[in-house]
C-alpha cells in the first residue's frame, strides 16, 4: 500500500491561516508584508497569479473585504498608537527592614505580545525570587528593578516598540531615591 | 459551535486510558476509512492523549498542546490542522468563492453555494449526517468542517436552505485555542 504522506501546509504568522486565506482575513496588508520579507517566491506565486478568477459578484464581496481590512488597518494602527505611548512602570517598595520589592505595572496593555504569568515565572527563575502576578501587576520579591527594566527594554526591543517608557518609581524615600533617571523621555 | 471559545470554557483536563485510546481509533478509522494507513501517524500508539472536557459538553482530544480531533455528540470531528494534513482522508466538499467570506464568518453553508459553478460535490451519495471537510474554489487546503445536513443528492436536487451545518472554521475560538 502506498502510503499517505503528510501534507506540509504553511501557515501565515499574521492571521494564523493557511497563506492561501490571508485574502480574507482582516489583515491582508500585514499578512502580504510579512510574506514578502519571510518567502518571496511564494509571495509572489500566491499574490502575482491573481486575478484569475472572476466571478460575477467578485467586486462587492472584494468591496467589502476591502472595508473591513481598512477597519482592521485602522484598528492595528490605533492600538499600536495605545501601545507606543503607555508606559511601563516599576514601582520599588519597601518591605520589612532592608528588603525590597518590585510592582510592574502597565503591562496590561501588552496582552498580545506579553504572557503576564508566564513573565513572572520567568523573572522568578531568572532573579532567582518569588514573582506573582496580582490583578494586572507582577510583584518580584527583591531588590531587582534595574535588572527587570534593562530585561523589558530589550524585550520591547525586540517587539519593535522601543518609544515605550519604562519608569522606575520609589515608594518610599527613606534612603535617597535611585539616582537612575528614566530608561527614556516619555511620549 | 466554536464561535466563542477561550480556555475559560475548559472544565476538566484528564489523561486517556490507552484502551480507551484504542477504541477511539478503532471509531475514527469506522468513521473514516481512508484514516486507516495513516492511524498510527496521527494517534501513535505510545502517545499519551489528553482529553479537555468543556462548555456545551465538547470534548477535545489534544496529543503534544495540539489539538487532533473534538466531540459533541457521536461522531468525532478533525481539527483543520488535521485536516490540513490528511485532506484526501476525508470525504470532501467545496464552496464557490462568493461563500468563503460568509464561511469564515462562521454562518452554515446553503446548498447554492455547493451547487453553483464554483461549488462542487462528489458524484457519489454521502449520507445525511456525515462530517465533511469544506474547501473552496481556487484553493488547495480547507477552510472548515461541518456536518451534512442533508445527503449530497438532496442537496443537488433541492438546492435551497441549509446544506452543511458548520462545526469548526479558519479563525474560530477552536482554531486560535491553545492550551497554554
Amino acid at each position: 500500500m502506498s502510503e499517505l504522506q503528510a501534507v506540509e501546509v504553511k501557515y501565515c504568522e499574521v492571521c494564523t491561516f493557511p497563506l492561501e486565506y490571508c485574502e480574507f482575513g482582516a489583515s491582508l496588508p500585514r499578512c502580504k508584508d510579512w510574506l514578502k520579507e519571510h518567502d518571496e517566491d511564494l509571495y509572489n506565486e500566491i499574490y502575482n497569479s491573481e486575478t484569475k478568477i472572476v466571478s460575477a459578484n467578485e467586486a462587492k464581496i472584494s468591496k467589502d473585504l476591502a472595508k473591513l481590512q481598512l477597519k482592521e488597518a485602522k484598528k492595528h494602527e490605533r492600538e499600536l498608537e495605545i501601545k507606543k505611548t503607555s508606559k511601563i512602570t516599576l514601582k520599588i517598595f519597601e518591605r520589612t527592614k532592608r528588603k525590597r520589592g518590585v510592582a510592574i505595572q502597565g503591562l496590561e496593555v501588552f496582552g498580545a505580545d506579553i504572557d503576564i504569568k508566564k513573565m513572572a515565572k520567568q523573572f522568578a527563575s531568572k532573579f532567582a525570587t518569588g514573582a506573582s502576578v496580582v490583578k494586572d501587576e507582577i510583584v518580584v520579591q527583591g531588590d531587582v528593578a534595574d535588572e527587570i527594566e534593562q530585561h523589558l527594554l530589550k524585550l520591547l526591543k525586540e517587539k519593535g516598540l522601543d518609544e515605550v517608557s519604562v519608569e522606575q518609581v520609589d515608594e518610599k524615600r527613606k534612603k535617597p531615591a535611585d539616582p537612575k533617571p528614566d530608561g527614556k523621555a516619555d511620549k | 459551535m466554536f464561535k466563542k471559545f477561550t480556555k475559560d470554557d475548559v472544565h476538566t483536563k484528564s489523561n486517556v486510558k490507552s484502551s480507551v485510546q484504542r477504541g477511539l481509533k478503532v471509531k475514527l478509522v469506522a468513521q473514516f476509512p481512508k484514516l486507516e494507513p495513516v492511524i498510527d501517524e496521527l494517534i501513535p500508539k505510545k502517545s499519551s492523549l489528553v482529553l479537555f472536557k468543556c462548555e456545551d459538553k465538547i470534548q477535545l482530544y489534544l496529543i503534544d498542546n495540539e489539538v487532533v480531533f473534538f466531540q459533541q455528540f457521536d461522531e468525532l470531528i478533525p481539527s483543520l490542522k488535521v485536516v490540513h494534513k490528511y485532506p484526501s482522508c476525508f470525504p470532501h466538499v467545496q464552496v464557490d468563492r462568493g461563500a468563503i467570506k460568509f464561511v469564515l464568518s462562521g454562518a452554515n453553508i446553503m446548498c447554492p453555494g455547493l451547487t453553483s459553478a464554483g461549488g462542487w460535490l462528489p458524484e457519489e451519495t454521502i449520507p445525511e449526517g456525515s462530517i465533511v471537510i469544506v474547501k473552496a474554489e481556487g484553493k488547495e487546503t480547507a477552510l472548515a468542517v461541518g456536518k451534512l445536513l442533508m445527503s449530497s443528492d438532496e442537496i443537488k436536487a433541492q438546492n435551497k436552505g441549509m446544506g452543511i451545518e458548520l462545526q469548526h472554521y479558519l479563525g474560530d475560538g477552536l482554531w486560535k485555542f491553545s492550551p497554554e
